[in-house]
């Protein structure tokens, strides 16, 4: 009888105990021991090699021309969960539009010159409007250079819209061009790359690609040649979209330079990540690019927190544009941040940004 | 005397518990713990038909309210979100606060479950348009704060998606901060000092001082991040996020993330801890101040317990990081996961009977903490495993336009109609009284 | 039930319980984060 009694209060006092352990260990640890209780950082890097020197041409960063049209068919599709391909984009009737579509589209050009003097050409996304683009690109000589087979690497960063749905204006010059995509893409944006048309989202493409596909991911950091690698990040995007590849850099007696398409993991955490994976990863020395920080012009305090934070990373030269903002640039100048001025042409809008058929030279 | 058998022990919180003498007579208290049901479907039929009945309910008004997919696509993420809010404290106020008044409890005992389903939860919808349209967009949005209303601030320039999205935000959060706050009364303090009025006096009441806490909590901890979400800063109109040292952010996240951890701690202590501790307390107000606190260390402790777990999990977060990385959206996780706690203490409480109930307190609380703490890390797992397909959501922990708080506790909506308005009905049903 | 009529006693029995409890629970939290820095 008493056993059992004293069976019982021990098993009350137990119970109560292991309540009372578990849920004061979490309140300590994570309040008085959090220091300790955290496994200290672990740096990776990797030696990517170096670079003599390195141009970026915007081709196009006018993503689209106006705002209020952009989120108006993404809010009558049914937000930003939406599938992009099941979108009705405006293509007629917008007054500030290349004649009357909102569609533009996004691509950058770089030329990577080595330390052998040998010089890389790099082509960075296709852009969204295959006919702005295709002026685009051969107002910039990229469309020659294409079907000259002179272009070494055509990057895909994300499978967007404004980022991919341009592609025809490529594989037109040159369907077997091999192109690195990140992991993530749905079989749409495969099956648009072989030709499959989607008429709801005004989308097509008439030159089906016939070159290689390589998926790359974020398992490691990978080199493509002295002082250029590509990162994949595993990030979920808006618009039904997920994963995003982004490129680094390393010019030598400068740092690194980070080039982006959208940069939808965000550019502090793409500093903080090349810092842990990347040699001399300590200090960049530019960032390029799109940073989609305030595309619709829209805040949120975390941009805030993310101006604050750039300070710190001593970065040299930010060639912001496209879906970073202007109010993010505002921002930016007024924070004292080293912005490189465009100058607002070719239906870029605002000096503020680099803009379409402005360029960054770093040597 | 009734001679049939029932199921009292699950509605009488304020019950003698097991091995206590002697027995506290209870200030005050609510139809929902004084009401008799009995079974009509035994266990474990019951528990898993109720389960599946309720996520059948869910997935229909996800469906067609919610999902991407779907025919008003309302998820994107906070408009929809706060529709849900606003439903969860409505029906807040109707069951806890107002004790179901209008309706007489012979009412609550004898209408069929299918009847007063319909008219509580009609009541419930119709409360929450006319408080978000009428009250928040066409009122407060409109002659005192803008950001409170969508068609104003869209007025004021801001493009509609924006507009809709910001003032969604702000009124949802009066119904988070208001569904921790208000429970506190009727459940720590039984309702103490107003405990002998009669309703609608004493909900009248009880509303009114939660809602003036309620509305100083806001301006106290979301106010200044509306103050900083415009270009440019508001800064006369609001004061600068004082939180920004500590929590390495300016979002007003910092603040939704414990608020949402305190909305959930009210409910853990009502359900599976049986109000223990404070309810050893027998006189009031100590009682109710005691509870008070109590919840906001439970709060508290869910909050850095799961921005800790996350820092283990993904590496800590940094100043400026954006997705996973976000100080302000751990912070935001921390509520996120507090509410995947939730579901399954609920399910436990609901529909199977908040079990185990025949050993000493101890054992009993100690047993579902450890089937809700379990629950907790298989749902997180389930959940975004399957959210993608079912749902109509992206894959990935943080995305910027998800918010899983959202559908989880619209499930949880469904369950607290179908117990609270409908007696968890065909599970259970109201016991017939015998003779008079 | 019962048997448990009285309050229950809260003899040294309980008290070893109680410690033994704190001891498990504090364990099985270190558990949980040590699981969840592997599983990084």
């Amino acid at each position: 009888m008493s056993q059992d009694v004293s069976r019982r209060s021990f098993m009350r006092g137990a119970s109560l105990g292991v309540m009372a352990g578990y849920f004061g260990a979490a309140g300590l640890a994570s309040t008085a021991l959090y220091r300790q209780v955290l496994p200290p950082e672990k740096l990776d890097q990797t030696d990517i090699g170096e670079l003599k020197g390195l141009r970026i041409k915007v081709v196009s960063e006018t993503s689209w021309y106006d705002n209020n049209v952009f989120l108006n068919d993404v809010k009558g599709a049914g937000g930003l969960l939406v599938n992009q391909y099941t979108i009705p984009w405006s293509v007629e009737g917008v007054k500030a539009g290349y004649k009357g579509s909102n569609l533009g589209g996004f691509a950058t050009y770089i030329e990577a010159e080595l330390l052998d003097g040998s010089i890389k050409r790099i082509l960075l996304d296709t852009g969204w409007n295959p006919e702005w683009m295709e002026k685009r690109f051969i107002e910039e000589g990229v469309a020659e250079k294409l079907a000259k087979k002179q272009i070494d690497y055509w990057v895909m960063s994300h499978e967007h819209i404004d980022h991919f749905f341009g592609v025809e204006a490529v594989t037109k010059y040159n369907p077997g061009q091999d192109v690195y995509v990140p992991k993530g893409w749905y079989p749409e944006g495969y099956d648009l790359l072989k030709g499959k048309a989607f008429p709801k989202a005004n989308v097509k493409n008439a030159h089906p690609h016939t070159g290689k596909v390589t998926v790359l991911d974020s398992s490691k950091v990978n080199k493509m040649f002295p002082g250029f690698a590509l990162l994949t990040f595993d990030v979920p995007i808006i618009l039904r979209v997920f994963g995003e590849q982004a490129m680094v850099f390393n010019v030598k007696d400068k740092g690194l330079v980070l080039v982006t398409g959208c940069c939808h993991m965000g550019i502090i955490t793409y500093m903080e990540t090349v810092r842990k994976k990347i040699k001399g990863g300590e200090k960049v020395y530019a960032v390029q690019g799109g940073l989609h920080i305030s595309p619709f012009e829209d805040w949120d305090p975390q941009y805030d927190d993310l101006i604050f934070a750039f300070n710190k990373y001593g970065v040299q030269k930010i060639g912001a544009n496209h879906c970073t903002g202007f109010i993010t640039v505002e921002k930016m100048i007024a924070a004292k941040l080293p912005v490189v001025k465009g100058t607002a042409r070719t239906m870029s809008k605002r000096d503020i940004y680099l803009g379409n058929g402005d360029e960054l030279a770093i040597a | 005397m009734t001679t049939h058998t029932v199921d009292a022990y699950a509605d009488r919180v304020a019950s003698p518990a097991h091995g206590e003498a002697p027995a506290y007579h209870p200030l005050d208290e609510l139809w929902l713990e004084q009401r008799t049901r009995e079974n009509l479907l035994s266990q474990p039929l019951r528990g898993l038909l109720n389960v599946a009945l309720t996520f059948g309910v869910f997935m229909l008004i996800w469906y067609v309210f919610m999902d991407p997919r779907g025919i008003l696509k309302w998820y994107t993420p906070m408009y929809g979100y706060m529709y849900i809010r606003w439903l969860l404290i409505v029906a807040i106020w109707q069951a806890y606060i107002f004790n179901f008044w209008p309706f007489r409890q012979e009412w609550m005992e004898t209408a069929h479950p299918l009847v007063k389903g319909p008219v509580l939860v009609g009541i419930n919808w119709a409360l929450t348009g006319l408080l978000i349209w009428g009250g928040f967009f066409y009122l407060v949005g409109k002659f005192a704060i803008p950001y409170f209303s969508w068609p104003e601030l869209h007025k004021l320039g801001m493009s509609d998606f924006f507009a809709r999205e910001y003032a969604g935000l702000a009124v949802l959060m009066a119904a988070a901060i208001a569904s921790w706050l208000a429970p506190i009364w009727p459940m720590a303090f039984e309702n103490y000092p107003w405990h002998k009025l009669t309703q609608p006096a004493k909900g009248l009441t009880v509303l009114a001082i939660t809602s003036l806490f309620t509305i100083l909590i806001f301006f106290f901890f979301m106010h200044g991040h509306f103050g900083v979400l415009f270009y440019p800063w508001q800064k006369f109109a609001a004061a600068f996020p004082w939180w920004y040292g500590y929590a390495k952010t300016l979002s007003g996240n910092f603040s939704v993330g414990w608020i949402m951890c305190g909305t959930i701690a009210v409910w853990l202590v009502e359900t599976i801890w049986e109000r223990y501790p404070f309810r050893l307390i027998k006189t009031q107000p100590l009682r109710g101040i005691v509870g008070f606190f109590w919840v906001l260390l439970v709060a508290l402790t869910m909050f850095f317990s799961f921005n800790l777990l996350q820092d283990l999990a993904w590496g800590p977060a940094y100043e400026g990081g954006k997705r996973l990385f976000a100080p302000d959206w751990r912070y935001l996780h921390s509520g996120e996961l507090a509410v995947m706690m939730l579901l399954p203490a609920l399910t436990l409480y609901f529909y199977f009977d908040n079990w185990p109930r025949k050993f000493s307190p101890e054992v009993n609380l100690a047993v579902r903490t450890t089937i809700t703490v379990g629950g907790t890390f298989v749902f997180n797992w389930i959940y975004y495993s399957v959210s993608p397909p079912l749902l109509g959501t992206q894959p990935g922990y943080s995305h910027p336009q998800q918010f899983p708080m959202a559908p989880v506790i619209l499930w949880i909506v469904i369950m607290m109609y179908h117990n609270w308005f409908m007696d968890g009905w065909p599970g259970k049903r109201i016991a017939k009284r015998e003779g008079a | 039930m019962p048997e448990e009529q009285k309050p229950a006693e809260t003899g040294s029995k309980y008290w070893v319980g109680l410690l033994v409890g704190l001891a498990v629970g504090g364990g099985l939290f270190w558990a949980t984060m040590k699981i969840l820095v592997v599983m990084r």
